[in-house]
C-alpha cells in the first residue's frame, strides 16, 4: 500500500516535469499516473515498426527514443502525433539505450484525454504551439459556398460539419458551437486582428480573403484559434483582403463547448495532429 | 415459431443422448440397488461416490491442463463406453457389483455433464445463455425423459441388470454424435486480472459457488433420501425398476415443460439471482410443511419440485453462475468446483444421515433438516448474487481506465522523497516537487538557496503564505537578489516576519514594479503610500500585476478596495492573483462581482476557490443564484459544479431540488454531472432518492420518445433528413446517458457509469456483462424500458416493451414532423423546420406558424422563419 502511494506520488512527481502539464490541476494528473505502466525499453528495444499503428502513447522518463532520424529524450511524448491522428507510424521506432517510459495505450490516452478537460486542454495548447511554430493553419476546409447573409442555426451547423476538425465531432457539440457562432460580414481594409493583442475571438472564414502579414487566409481557414489554444498573442495584425465573411465565437464559450463536448476537443486535437504529421512528411520529404 | 439455431441445437443434441444414457443407467442403478442392497447402503454409495469422484477430479485437474473441455468431454464419454460395458458383463457376479455400479453411476454423472457444460459455457455470453441454455438444457430433459420411459418399458419385459448394457450402447452413441457435433474450441476472451484481482478476486467467487453447490446437494440429497426410504417400504422390490422409471418419467415430463416454458420466462422476468431461490423456497416450504404436519402430499410435493426443477431452472443457473468467470479459471475450476459441490454434498448429507440415524430420530426430523439446509441454502444465494455482480463489473471495469482518482494524502516517506526532489538542480524537477509539497505547507526554507530563480519564487510564494520566524537569515540574503520578484517576496515576508524593516523603507523608492509595490502593501497606511498604490492600479497591467502579487504575499482587509478595482480590470493574470488573495480573506469577497467571474473558463477556476473559502454564505448566494431566472446563462452553466465542489449535504440537496425545474438542458446536465462527482467521492452523503428516480425517469421518457420517433421517421437521403436522423439518434444517446448519470447518483459504487460505457461500445461481452449489472442493480419499472431504449429493436417490439413510456404511433409523416416541431430540443426543432424547408412540405406549414412561440431564443425564431419563408417562395 504504502510503496503504491509513493510509487503513484512518484508518476505525478515525473509527469509534472513533462512541459505541457506544467501547469495541470494534480488531481488530473494522478488520474493520469493511475494509468500508466512504468516500463524499460532495453537498448535495441524495437518500440514500433515502420507502417504499424501506434500502439500506445510513451512518456519518456529517462533515456531516448529515435525515429525517422528525430530524437526524443527525457520529458518528451513518444506517439503523440500518431496516437491522436489514428494514424500509422511512419519510420521504425528504436530505443537507443536503456528508456525508462510510462506507457499508456492508444484507446486509453484518447479516453483519459476526453474525460480529463484539463489534460486534454493541456496537449491542444502543446499541439496548437507547435502548429503556430511550423506556420501551419488551423484551417478548417473549404466550405460550400454560397451562403445568406442570415445563416439558420442548421446552415451554420453544415458548414462548420462539413469540414475538420469539427467533421469528427458529434452533433450536439456542433450544435452548440454554431449556437454561439456570429455571422459577421467584413469590408476590404477592415482590421479584424491587431498585431500582439490576446486572442479573444476565433473566426473561420467563409467567403473572401484576409491578410495576415504575407499570409492569405481564403474560406475555409481560421484565424485566433491556434494562438487562443496555445496561449500567445496574434503574431500580426489581419485585415480583410478583399469582402469577407466569417463565423466567429469569443474564446472563453468555445472553451466553456469543449469542457461540455470533449468529442470536439478530441476531433480538434485530431486535426492538428494530422496536419503536424503531415508536415513532417513533408518535410521529411 | 423461430427455431434454435445450429450453435444451440447441437449441444443440445449431445445433451440429449447423455441424458438417456444416464438415465437408462440412473433406472438399472436404483433398481438394483434397492433390490439387492436395500436403501439403508445408500449413505455408504454416497460417500463412496464422492471418495472416487475426488480422486477423479484430482487425476483430471492434472489433465485439464493440457487438454480443452471438448477433448474432456469426449475422453469422459469414450471411459463411460469402456466402463459401463465392462460392469454390464459383470455385474451378475456378485451382489458387490451393484454397489460398483451406483458408483460409477455416480462417477460417470458427475465427470461428463460437467466437462459438457464448461464446454459450452465457454462459446456463450450471458445475455444469450440465458435463453440458449433453456433449449440445451431442454434437449437433457428430455434425453432424461427418454431414457426412463425406454428404461421403464424394458424394465417390464427384462431384468434390471439388461439395462446397463443398454446404458453402454447409449453411451457409444452419444460418443459419435458428440464427436460430430461439439462446438470446436473458441478463442479464450481476453481478461485484464488486474482489476479482478483487486477486491473481488475470481477465485473468492468459485469458492462461494462450490459452497452453493455444495449447500444445495445436501439440502437436494437429503429431501431425496427421505423420499426413496419411503418408496422402498411401500413398493415391492420386483415393482421397483418400473415404478422409478415411471416417476421419472413423469418428473421429467413436468421439468421439460417447466424448460420449455418458464424457464427462460422466469430468468428474464426473476433475473438469475431471482430464479435462483425458486427451489430452495420450495424445498423450505414443503420440507417444514412435512416436518410440521407429517402429511404425505408435502414429501410429494418435495420431490416434486425437486425432480421438476432440479435438472431444468436449478441447472440452467447453476451454469449461468459461471458465465461471468474467464474463461481460464472456469475451465481450470468448474470441474472440481462441480465434484466438490454434487459429490462432496452428497456425502456431507451422508454423513448427516449417519448422524440422524444414530440419534434414532424420525422422518420428519429429517424433513426439518431437510429445511434448515434450504434456508442455509438461501443465504449463500444472497451471498453469491453480490458476487456474481461483481465479477461482471469487474469484466467492465478490466476493460477501461481508471477515472476520477485523488492525488494521496502524504507521509512521511514521501515528504522525504519530494523534499529530495527539492534539492535537485534540475528546475522542472523542483519546481514539480514544489507543486506537490505546496499542499502540506512543509516546503523547507534551504530550498530558498536553490540555484533557479523560478524555484525560488515559487518557494517564496508559498512560503510567504504562513512565513517562520526561523527563515529571517535567508530572506536577508534574498533582499539583494537581482530577481525583482524574488526581491518583492522576501520584502513581504520579512514584513510579515518582522525583520529588515529599513529594507522595506529604502525599497519604496526601487525602480522595480515587483519590489515598490512590495514595500508599499509591506509599509503602514499613510497617504503617500495609499498615492503609490493608487499609481500602481492606474498604471500599466504589469504594474497591477506587480501589486496584486504583493498583495497576495502579505493579503489584508485594508486593500478590499484595492483588490475590486483590479478584479474590474478583467486582465487574467492580475484577477488570478487578486483571487488567490481572496481566497485567503474570503470576508473580503463581494459575491455579485464573483458571480460574474464565473462566466470567465481563464479565471474560472480560481473563482471556484474562492466560493469555496467562502463557505456557507457563499452557498446560499450560489443556489440563489442558480434559482434566480435573470442570472445570465453563461454564470448559471457554472453555478451547479461550484456548488457541487462544497461537499456538503445542503449543496447536494439544492441541486437536486433544481434538478426537475432546471430549463436550460446545459446547466441540468451540468446539476447532474456536479452530483454524481458529489457521490462519488462520498457514497454516504445523503440525497432525495425519490426525485432522481423520478428523474431518470423522466429522462428514460426522452429517450423512449426520441428512439420510437426516429423508428417512425421515414429515411429521407437528403442533407437535412441525415441530420435529422443522426441528430435523433444521439439525442436519444444522450438521453440513455442522463438516465445512466441519475441512476449512478443513487447507487455510486454500482458501476453503472462503466455500463453505460460498456453498452456505448463495440465490445460484445462489456455490452452483455452492463446488461447483467443492469438486471441486477436497477428496478425492473426503470430496467426493463431502458433496455428496450438501448437495444436495436423493430418499432412494435419496443412500443410493447416501453409500456407506458412507449410514445405515440403516429398515423403519417406530417404527424412525425408535427410531433418533432414541437419538442423540448431547440436544436432538433431547428433542424425539422429546416428539412421541411428543403423537402417543400408545403402541408407543414400550418405547423411551423403555429408551433413558433414568441418565448423560443432567436435562432430557433429565425429557423422558423426561414423555413416558411422558404415554404412560401
Amino acid at each position: 500500500m504504502l510503496e503504491e502511494l509513493q510509487g503513484s506520488l512518484r508518476r505525478v512527481l515525473s509527469l509534472r516535469q513533462f512541459a505541457p502539464f506544467a501547469g495541470v490541476d494534480l488531481g488530473e494528473l494522478a488520474t493520469l499516473a493511475e494509468n500508466l505502466v512504468e516500463t524499460t525499453l532495453l537498448h535495441g528495444n524495437r518500440v514500433v515498426n515502420a507502417g504499424a499503428r501506434m500502439p500506445a502513447l510513451h512518456l519518456i522518463v529517462d533515456g531516448k527514443i529515435e525515429a525517422g532520424g528525430e530524437s526524443f529524450g527525457p520529458r518528451q511524448m513518444f506517439g503523440l502525433l500518431e496516437v491522436l491522428a489514428r494514424e500509422p507510424s511512419d519510420a521504425q521506432a528504436i530505443a537507443t539505450v536503456d528508456t525508462r517510459v510510462f506507457r499508456i495505450s492508444a484507446g486509453d490516452a484518447r479516453e483519459l484525454l476526453e474525460d480529463n478537460v484539463g489534460l486534454m486542454r493541456a496537449v491542444l495548447g502543446e499541439l496548437a504551439g507547435k502548429t503556430l511554430e511550423g506556420g501551419h493553419d488551423f484551417g478548417f476546409g473549404t466550405p460550400a459556398a454560397p451562403f445568406g447573409d442570415r445563416m439558420t442555426l442548421v446552415e451554420r451547423l453544415i458548414a462548420l460539419r462539413q469540414h475538420s476538425p469539427f467533421a469528427g465531432a458529434r452533433l450536439q457539440a456542433l450544435t452548440a458551437v454554431a449556437q454561439l457562432v456570429e455571422q459577421r460580414r467584413w469590408k476590404p481594409g477592415d482590421r479584424l486582428v491587431e498585431a500582439a493583442a490576446t486572442s479573444e475571438t476565433v473566426m473561420f472564414v467563409l467567403d473572401g480573403a484576409l491578410r495576415a502579414g504575407p499570409k492569405l487566409i481564403e474560406p475555409g481557414g481560421a484565424i485566433g484559434a491556434l494562438e487562443a489554444f496555445a496561449g500567445v498573442p496574434h503574431g500580426v495584425a489581419v485585415e480583410a483582403e478583399t469582402a469577407a465573411m466569417t463565423l466567429s465565437c469569443s474564446v472563453a464559450a468555445l472553451h466553456d463547448v469543449l469542457e461540455d463536448h470533449a468529442d470536439l476537443g478530441l476531433a480538434m486535437l485530431s486535426t492538428l495532429a494530422k496536419r503536424l504529421l503531415a508536415a513532417a512528411r513533408t518535410r521529411n520529404n | 415459431m423461430k427455431l434454435p439455431s445450429r450453435r444451440v441445437l447441437a449441444p443440445a443434441v449431445i445433451l440429449f443422448g447423455i441424458m438417456v444414457a444416464h438415465a437408462i443407467l440412473e433406472t438399472a442403478r436404483d433398481a438394483l440397488f434397492l433390490a439387492k442392497l436395500g436403501p439403508d447402503k445408500l449413505a455408504w454409495a454416497y460417500l463412496a461416490i464422492a471418495g472416487t469422484t475426488l480422486i477423479a477430479v484430482s487425476a483430471f485437474r492434472r489433465f485439464a491442463s493440457k487438454r480443452d473441455p471438448r477433448s474432456m468431454t469426449l475422453g469422459f464419454l469414450v471411459a463411460s463406453v469402456i466402463g459401463t460395458s465392462v460392469i454390464a458383463l459383470t455385474i451378475t457376479f456378485a451382489h458387490w457389483m451393484v454397489f460398483v455400479l451406483y458408483v460409477w453411476t455416480g462417477v460417470v454423472a458427475t465427470l461428463v455433464v460437467p466437462s459438457f457444460w464448461t464446454m459450452v459455457d465457454r462459446s456463450w455470453r450471458i445475455t444469450e445463455a440465458k435463453s440458449a441454455f433453456a433449449t440445451i438444457g431442454a434437449g437433457g430433459i428430455l434425453g432424461a425423459m427418454v431414457g426412463s420411459v425406454f428404461a421403464a418399458l424394458l424394465g417390464q419385459l427384462l431384468p434390471a441388470t439388461f439395462l446397463v448394457g443398454c446404458g453402454a450402447v447409449a453411451f457409444g452413441l452419444v460418443t459419435v454424435v458428440a464427436t460430430i457435433l461439439a462446438p470446436r474450441p473458441t478463442e479464450l476472451r481476453a481478461y485484464r486480472h488486474h482489476v479482478a484481482t483487486e477486491k473481488n478476486p475470481p477465485q473468492r467467487y468459485v469458492r462461494w459457488l462450490i459452497l452453493l453447490g455444495l449447500v444445495s446437494t445436501v439440502a437436494l440429497t437429503l429431501g431425496d433420501m427421505t423420499f426413496k426410504s419411503t418408496m422402498g417400504e411401500r413398493v415391492a422390490d420386483d415393482d421397483l425398476a418400473s415404478t422409478f422409471g415411471s416417476i421419472y418419467a413423469g418428473l421429467n415430463v413436468i421439468a421439460l415443460v417447466i424448460q420449455l416454458v418458464l424457464t427462460r420466462r422466469l430468468l428474464n422476468r426473476l433475473g438469475v439471482g431471482g430464479a435462483a431461490v425458486v427451489l430452495p423456497l420450495i424445498l423450505i416450504a414443503s420440507a417444514l410443511g412435512f416436518a410440521m404436519t407429517g402429511a404425505l402430499i408435502a414429501i410429494v410435493a418435495l420431490k416434486l419440485g425437486d425432480g421438476s426443477l432440479r435438472h431444468s431452472l436449478h441447472r440452467v443457473v447453476s451454469e449461468i453462475l459461471y458465465v461471468p468467470l474467464p474463461a481460464q479459471i472456469r475451465d481450470r475450476t468448474k470441474p472440481l468446483a462441480d465434484a466438490i459441490g454434487q459429490r462432496g454434498g452428497q456425502a456431507l448429507a451422508a454423513l448427516m444421515v449417519f448422524a440422524l440415524v444414530a440419534l434414532d430420530v424420525d422422518v420428519r426430523t429429517f424433513a426439518l433438516v431437510t429445511g434448515v439446509v434450504a434456508a442455509a441454502w438461501l443465504a449463500t444465494i444472497a451471498i453469491v448474487r453480490v458476487g456474481y455482480v461483481h465479477q461482471f463489473r469487474d469484466t467492465l471495469r478490466a476493460g477501461e481506465i481508471q477515472r476520477d482518482v485523488q492525488l494521496p494524502d502524504m507521509d512521511v516517506t514521501s515528504i522525504e522523497m519530494l523534499t529530495e526532489s527539492l534539492s535537485s538542480p534540475d528546475e522542472a524537477e523542483a519546481l514539480a516537487a514544489l507543486d506537490l509539497l505546496g499542499r502540506t505547507e512543509r516546503v523547507p526554507a534551504l530550498v530558498l538557496y536553490h540555484p533557479s530563480e523560478a524555484v525560488v519564487r515559487r518557494a517564496l510564494a508559498l512560503i510567504a503564505r504562513n512565513p517562520r520566524p526561523e527563515i529571517a537569515r535567508v530572506v536577508g540574503y534574498l533582499i539583494d537578489h537581482h530577481d525583482p520578484q524574488i526581491r518583492a517576496a522576501a520584502l513581504a515576508t520579512a514584513a510579515r516576519v518582522g525583520c529588515h524593516q529599513d529594507r522595506v523603507a529604502e525599497a519604496l523608492g526601487d525602480r522595480h514594479a515587483d519590489v515598490r509595490a512590495a514595500a508599499l502593501v509591506a509599509s503602514a497606511p499613510a497617504p503617500d503610500r495609499d498615492a503609490g498604490i493608487a499609481a500602481l492600479v492606474a498604471g500599466s497591467p504589469e504594474d497591477r500585476l506587480a501589486l496584486a502579487r504583493a498583495i497576495a504575499l502579505a493579503p489584508s482587509p485594508r486593500f478590499r478596495g484595492v483588490l475590486l478595482e483590479l478584479l474590474a480590470r478583467r486582465e487574467p493574470a492580475v484577477n488570478r492573483e487578486a483571487l488567490r488573495v481572496l481566497a485567503r480573506v474570503p470576508e473580503l469577497v463581494e459575491p455579485d462581482r464573483l458571480l460574474g467571474m464565473l462566466a470567465d473558463p481563464r479565471v474560472r477556476s480560481d473563482v471556484r476557490r474562492v466560493w469555496i473559502a467562502s463557505g456557507e454564505l457563499g452557498l446560499e448566494r450560489l443556489i440563489a443564484a442558480l434559482d434566480d431566472p435573470r442570472t445570465p446563462l453563461s454564470i448559471r452553466r457554472h453555478i451547479p459544479r461550484t456548488i457541487g465542489r462544497f461537499e456538503l449535504r445542503a449543496a447536494a440537496t439544492a441541486l437536486v431540488d433544481r434538478l426537475m425545474r432546471e430549463p436550460d438542458g446545459t446547466t441540468e446536465f451540468k446539476i447532474l454531472r456536479a452530483l454524481g462527482r458529489m457521490r462519488s467521492d462520498d457514497p454516504t452523503l445523503p440525497i432525495d432518492a425519490a426525485t432522481i428516480r423520478e428523474y431518470a425517469r423522466r429522462a428514460l421518457a426522452d429517450a423512449a420518445r426520441y428512439a420510437t420517433l426516429a423508428d417512425q421517421l421515414v429515411p429521407n437521403t437528403t442533407q437535412s433528413g441525415e441530420l435529422l436522423r443522426e441528430l435523433l439518434d444521439e439525442k436519444r444517446y444522450f438521453a440513455v446517458e442522463h438516465v445512466f448519470r441519475a441512476l449512478d447518483i443513487l447507487e455510486p459504487t454500482a458501476g453503472l457509469r462503466s455500463a453505460h460505457d460498456a453498452i456505448a461500445s463495440r465490445d460484445p461481452d462489456r455490452r452483455s456483462a452492463a446488461l447483467e449489472i443492469l438486471e441486477h442493480v436497477v428496478r425492473a419499472e426503470l430496467r426493463n424500458p431502458l433496455i428496450a431504449v438501448i437495444e436495436p429493436l423493430d418499432l412494435p417490439t419496443r412500443r410493447e416493451r416501453l409500456g407506458e413510456l412507449a410514445a405515440p404511433l403516429y398515423m403519417n409523416e406530417h404527424d412525425v414532423f408535427t410531433a418533432l416541431l414541437g419538442d423540448r430540443s431547440e436544436s432538433l426543432r431547428c433542424v425539422v423546420a429546416h428539412h421541411i424547408a428543403e423537402r417543400k412540405l408545403a402541408n407543414m406549414r400550418p405547423e411551423l406558424a403555429r408551433l413558433q412561440t414568441l418565448d423560443d431564443p432567436p435562432f430557433v425564431v429565425d429557423a422558423f422563419e426561414q423555413a416558411i419563408a422558404r415554404l412560401d417562395a
